[in-house]
């Protein structure tokens, strides 16, 4: 039994769409974002997956950046928050995933009766 | 900054070279952020942060991936596989199919010249007269018409199944060389 091969699968696809969420909430920079998804360890991941993924996401034109001034003497933090064209993305995604729940649930309501 | 972390993001940089300068500074300033926030708010190590990180090289790798975009990576590959090929199939039709399509050709008709010429000798000794141009010769020993004919004839078998022999490589060759330049034209 291999589980961690489909974890990563499933990881693969819905960290982009809970990203999207968390940024959709308010603007949040990079280590804000992997240190708060370490609370569920199905979505927790590292700065090489995180920033690169958000490079994709600006690319794309889903997210917007900006640089601002920390109060506390650190370096500036880079800020993601979600554009008008990733609002958009961000309700298809959120569409799509009541479909698969209730695909699956309708699926393991089959399985049970 | 810690000296380790200083090399940490140069060597960074350097794998990043591919990409746009401004596009780079943007991503070794997210770094370092990042390395500063680990440190003060995961209350880690200048070496706990590199480990955190991975090899530069991963890193970087990980943003060019992201970055280019999957048909340019394939282009690239696809021109490797393309110089191999071609240069591989530019050797062939250089060397490969002349000797082998023309010696085939060759020895296919030599198979079939050589029991008529030994047929055509015979019949002349019927009419008693020797062409001395025909005829197989070890030493001092001359065949007589009749075993230069059955002689003529397995010489004649041997060559021809040489040449059958060479003819099937070179088919062999050029549909390897055609399923090489379908492989590559399928994957565009």
């Amino acid at each position: 039994m291999n589980i961690d091969d489909w974890k990563s699968q499933i990881k693969r696809g819905t960290l982009e769409f809970g990203i999207l969420l968390m940024i959709s909430q308010e603007p949040c920079y990079g280590y804000e974002i992997i240190s708060r998804l370490e609370k569920w360890p199905i979505l927790s991941v590292k700065e090489n997956t995180v920033y690169p993924l958000l490079r994709r996401l600006l690319k794309e034109e889903y997210l917007s950046s900006s640089w601002q001034e920390t109060t506390e003497g650190l370096p500036p933090r880079k800020y993601y928050s979600l554009t008008e064209k990733g609002r958009e993305y961000l309700q298809c995604m959120k569409t799509e995933w009541k479909n698969l729940l209730s695909a699956i649930s309708d699926l393991e309501g089959k399985e049970n009766g | 900054m810690d000296k380790i972390l200083n090399d940490y993001l140069e060597k960074v940089d350097k794998y990043l070279k591919p990409m746009k300068v401004t596009d780079r500074m943007d991503i070794i300033k997210e770094i370092e952020s990042d390395m500063a926030e680990l440190r003060e708010h995961g209350g880690l190590s200048a070496n706990e942060i590199i480990d955190r990180l991975g090899e530069p090289k991963k890193l970087a790798q990980a943003y060019l991936g992201e970055t280019i975009t999957e048909t340019k990576g394939m282009s690239f590959r696809k021109l490797g596989a393309m110089i191999a090929f071609y240069s591989m199939a530019g050797l062939g039709g250089i060397i490969i199919l002349p000797v082998t399509g023309i010696t085939s050709i060759a020895l296919i008709l030599s198979g079939i010249l050589c029991p008529l010429c030994g047929l055509v000798k015979l019949l002349a000794s019927f009419v008693g007269y020797d062409i001395p141009f025909i005829g197989f010769q070890l030493g001092s020993f001359s065949a007589s018409p009749a075993l230069t004919l059955i002689l003529s004839i397995i010489v004649g078998l041997v060559f021809a199944a040489i040449g059958w022999g060479l003819w099937l490589v070179t088919k062999a060759y050029i549909r390897a060389v055609s399923a090489g330049s379908e492989k590559i034209r399928g994957r565009k």
